[in-house]
Formats: structure tokens, C-alpha cells, sequence
């Protein structure tokens, strides 16, 4: 495999909400394997860059390219941002994956309904071969007795892990994370760390926002740590553990 | 009493039409008055809302006097039944239009947001995820506004079409009893009681929790 692919990468990422400049000159990668964090004050920007990224929210300028596709490029000419077009934006997404910190489960559907949903909507695949490969992921998850159960009689650390199937059984090659760790508790963070590894260690891009210090020290790579809409230091988990023992 | 309810049911198809059509149409177009409503297209919106705050803030009787006795003073007619078709059809379709545009706001964003990255089309997302969570949210205000058409068929009497209710009135009057009211209000009560219900058993098949 090669590991040196970048899948990510943010060019000058501008970004202002009316006058309020919320990015400012955002520049990083993530390759395939990596595990890179976010790390910043409440109100630094961490959750506006995943949203950029995702296509959700139209950057005010700079460049994001996910995956050798440009999702926003900044035009010098015309001193304006282009955006991926409908379909260009389709397309780039099926490389992408997105967990929110509320999960947003659909709340009318079983677990595997939730999982299968968008290989039979969106890659048109079969009922049996998407009720297959979502059962799969569910076990790998943990979640085989929990197929036919709905959203709301499920845990915190579940739902979270059906989240993670709904967006991981598209095989996105750069998953992002808001707060992965905001609704566990100590055993269930060993647990999601062990599973982004694994994404990780198959080749997925992992982007994670937290503020959970012992977590990002655990699970990242890289870590970026935002202050006021910058990234103003890049460290290593040994750099980081470092800096918050101090 | 056999016979009256025999001569009052001669009144239904009027009933039930004012009802069926009524119906049939209203919810469609309350559909589109909350898209509309909630299309974000200022000028749109702003008629949408004039729209819904003149048919729910004046009488339905009015509208349908206005239509049916009002308008052919500036040339436009409608036949009896007509009249009261549009009347209540748009009438209703304000309120529905309120009760989807509520259900629609009530789901949250975050839905949408992860469907989209998901790679649904808002087809899709609309059919497959907005809809059946509008359903079920609405469907207890639906109910009650399917009762009040029930009894709101009523006020078809201003324009002098038989239903049910002027049938009993014109066998009352005639017969000198009141017989008549009495069977007229049991229909109303069994087709509401039918209602409820229906839509009981809807609810109940729809039933998720959140
Ligand atoms: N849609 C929006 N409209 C206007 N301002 C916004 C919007 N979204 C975010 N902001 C502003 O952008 C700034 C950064 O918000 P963001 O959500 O990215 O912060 P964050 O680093 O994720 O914080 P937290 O750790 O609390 O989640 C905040 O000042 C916020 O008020
Ligand atoms: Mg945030």
C-alpha cells in the first residue's frame, strides 16, 4: 500500500461568518493511515474546519482538496472561491465519511436500515449484499444483537458505533470525527481508540476534533493545536503528553 | 326514526364530497404551502404567509359567502358546490400547510447534514428520511383538523346545498320534531368516532420513539 497518498489538504482556508473571521490561513495534510487531531479552546474553529472540509459550510477562501478533488478553490482572476458543484460535491463525498458529535441517527429506522440505507440509495447495491456487508460491519463494531433495534433504545456508546457503520460501510477514505469522546466513558474511549486504529491501520485517513487530551494522546499521530482560528502548533503525541503534564 | 335517517342520508353525498375533495386536495396543496413557506425565496415566503394568516384569520363561512354570493358581484361565478370546494380546500390547505411546515422545522438539521455527506439526493432525503418523520410528528394535529372538516361540512348549508344537517332542518321543520337533530348529531358522532379511530390505528402502526 502506499502510504504517502495525501487525501487531504487545506490551502490558506479563509473563513468569516459576516465580519467575524473564524479561520484564518489554515494550512495541512492528512496522508492515508495517519491519524491527525484537532485540538483548540471551545470557539477556535475545529468544528467550521470539518464542515468546510465536508462541504457543508462554503469557505470565504484558500483551497481545500479532498482526495486530488478540489472541494473549494480559491480563482486569483476573479479573487473568488469556486465550490464543487452539485455533482462534483457527490462525487468527492462518496470519499468521505463525517460521525457528528449527536450522531444523528435516523430515528424511524432499525439499526441495520441506518447502515444499509445509502449502499442501496446511493451505490444502488442489493438489499441482500448491503444487509450483508452492513451486518458485518455491525459485528465488527460489536453491534450484531443490536440490527434490528431503533436509535432511541440504544447508549450513547452505541449509537455512536452505528454512526461509525453508517458512515464507514461506504469505505470513505478519510473519515472525520466531531468530539468522538464527548458521550463515553473510560472503557468505551479504549474501545473507539482501538477501532480508529484499525480504520487507520487499513489505510483510512482519520481527522478527529476533541478536547479530550488523554484520547488525542492515544489515538493521533499528529496533533494540531488551533488558537483563534490558526493552527499555531503542530506536535507529536510524545511533544503533546509533554505539554499537557506541564 | 328509521325514515328520517333514510331522508337525512339523502344529504350525505353532499357531505361527503365537501369532505372527500376537500381532503384529497388540501393535503397536496398544504405540501406545497409549507415548501413554499419554508423556501427561504423571500418574496414566496412572504405570500405564503400573507396566504396562511388571511385563511386561518378569517371565518370559513366568511370565505365561502365571499366566494359563492361575493365574487359574481365582480363577475365571477361558481356553481353551489364549487364555490364551497375552493373555499374549504384552501382554507384547509393553510392549516395543513402551518401543521407540515412545524413538522418540517421540528426535524433536525443534523439529519440533513449527515444524509448529504452520506451522498443522499434531497429527493432522496426529503422521501426517504424528512417525510416519514413529518408523518408521524403531524399526524395527531392532522387528526384534529380531519374531525373539524367532519363538522365544518356543515356550513355548506349557507349556500343552500342539501347536506345532511339542512335535510334534518328541512324534515324538522316539516314534521314539527326534533327528532331529526338527534339523528344528524349520531351521524356526526360516528363518522367522528370512525375517525378517531383510523387515526389511532395510523399513530399506532407510525409509533416510533425518538
Ligand atoms: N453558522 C455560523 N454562523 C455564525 N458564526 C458561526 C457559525 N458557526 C460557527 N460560528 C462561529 O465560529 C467560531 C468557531 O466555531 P466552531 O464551532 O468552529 O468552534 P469549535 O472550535 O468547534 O468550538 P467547540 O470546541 O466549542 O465546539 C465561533 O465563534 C462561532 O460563534
Ligand atoms: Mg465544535
Amino acid at each position: 500500500m502506499n502510504n504517502n497518498h495525501i487525501l487531504l489538504k487545506t490551502e490558506g482556508l479563509y473563513k468569516k461568518f459576516g465580519e467575524n473571521v473564524v479561520l484564518n490561513n489554515i494550512n495541512f495534510e492528512l496522508k492515508e493511515g495517519e491519524v491527525v487531531s484537532l485540538v483548540g479552546k471551545s470557539g477556535a474553529g475545529k468544528t467550521t474546519i470539518l464542515r468546510c472540509i465536508t462541504g457543508l459550510e462554503k469557505p470565504s477562501g484558500g483551497n481545500i482538496i479532498v482526495d486530488d478533488k478540489y472541494v473549494s478553490k480559491f480563482d486569483e482572476k476573479t479573487n473568488t472561491v469556486v465550490n464543487a458543484s452539485k455533482n462534483e460535491l457527490h462525487e468527492i463525498r462518496k470519499s468521505l465519511g463525517m460521525v457528528f458529535q449527536n450522531y444523528h441517527l435516523f430515528p424511524h429506522m432499525t439499526v441495520l436500515q441506518n447502515v444499509t440505507l445509502a449502499l442501496t440509495e446511493v451505490y444502488k447495491m442489493s438489499k441482500e449484499d448491503a444487509k450483508e456487508k452492513a451486518i458485518d460491519m455491525l459485528k465488527s463494531l460489536g453491534l450484531g444483537d443490536k440490527t434490528d433495534s431503533k436509535p432511541f433504545s440504544l447508549s450513547g456508546g452505541q449509537k455512536q458505533r452505528v454512526a461509525i457503520a453508517r458512515s464507514c460501510v461506504t469505505n470513505p477514505k478519510l473519515l472525520c470525527f466531531d468530539e468522538p469522546t464527548a458521550a463515553l466513558d473510560t472503557a468505551l474511549i479504549s474501545d473507539i481508540i482501538k477501532i480508529i486504529r484499525d480504520f487507520a491501520k487499513k489505510g483510512m485517513g482519520i481527522l478527529i476534533i476533541s478536547h479530550d487530551e488523554r484520547f488525542v494522546r492515544d489515538v493521533s499521530d499528529r496533533i494540531l493545536l488551533m488558537k483563534d482560528g490558526q493552527i499555531v502548533e503542530e506536535m507529536t503525541p510524545s511533544d503533546f503528553s509533554e505539554k499537557i503534564r506541564s | 326514526m328509521g325514515s328520517y335517517f333514510v331522508q337525512i342520508m339523502q344529504g350525505f353525498n353532499v357531505t361527503l364530497s365537501v369532505f372527500v375533495i376537500t381532503l384529497v386536495l388540501s393535503l397536496p396543496l398544504g405540501v406545497v404551502v409549507a415548501i413554499i413557506r419554508l423556501s427561504k425565496i423571500c418574496v414566496f415566503e412572504k405570500i405564503a404567509e400573507l396566504y396562511i394568516w388571511i385563511l386561518r384569520g378569517t371565518p370559513l363561512l366568511l370565505q365561502i359567502i365571499f366566494i359563492y354570493f361575493g365574487l359574481p358581484l365582480i363577475g365571477i361565478k361558481f356553481d353551489r358546490l364549487n364555490a364551497v370546494y375552493f373555499a374549504f380546500v384552501f382554507n384547509y390547505a393553510a392549516y395543513f400547510g402551518e401543521i407540515f411546515r412545524s413538522g418540517i422545522q421540528s426535524i433536525e438539521r443534523g439529519q440533513t447534514e449527515a444524509a448529504n455527506i452520506l451522498g443522499f439526493t434531497p429527493f432522496q432525503i426529503n422521501t426517504k428520511i424528512i417525510l416519514p418523520q413529518v408523518i408521524k410528528r403531524t399526524l395527531p394535529a392532522i387528526g384534529n383538523e380531519v374531525i373539524t372538516l367532519v363538522k365544518d361540512t356543515s356550513l355548506v348549508y349557507i349556500v343552500g346545498a342539501s347536506e345532511i344537517l339542512k335535510m334534518a332542518k328541512g324534515i324538522a321543520n316539516r314534521d314539527a320534531t326534533l327528532v331529526p337533530y338527534i339523528v344528524v348529531g349520531v351521524i356526526y358522532l360516528v363518522l367522528t368516532y370512525v375517525i378517531t379511530k383510523l387515526f389511532d390505528k395510523i399513530e399506532r402502526k407510525v409509533q416510533y420513539d425518538e
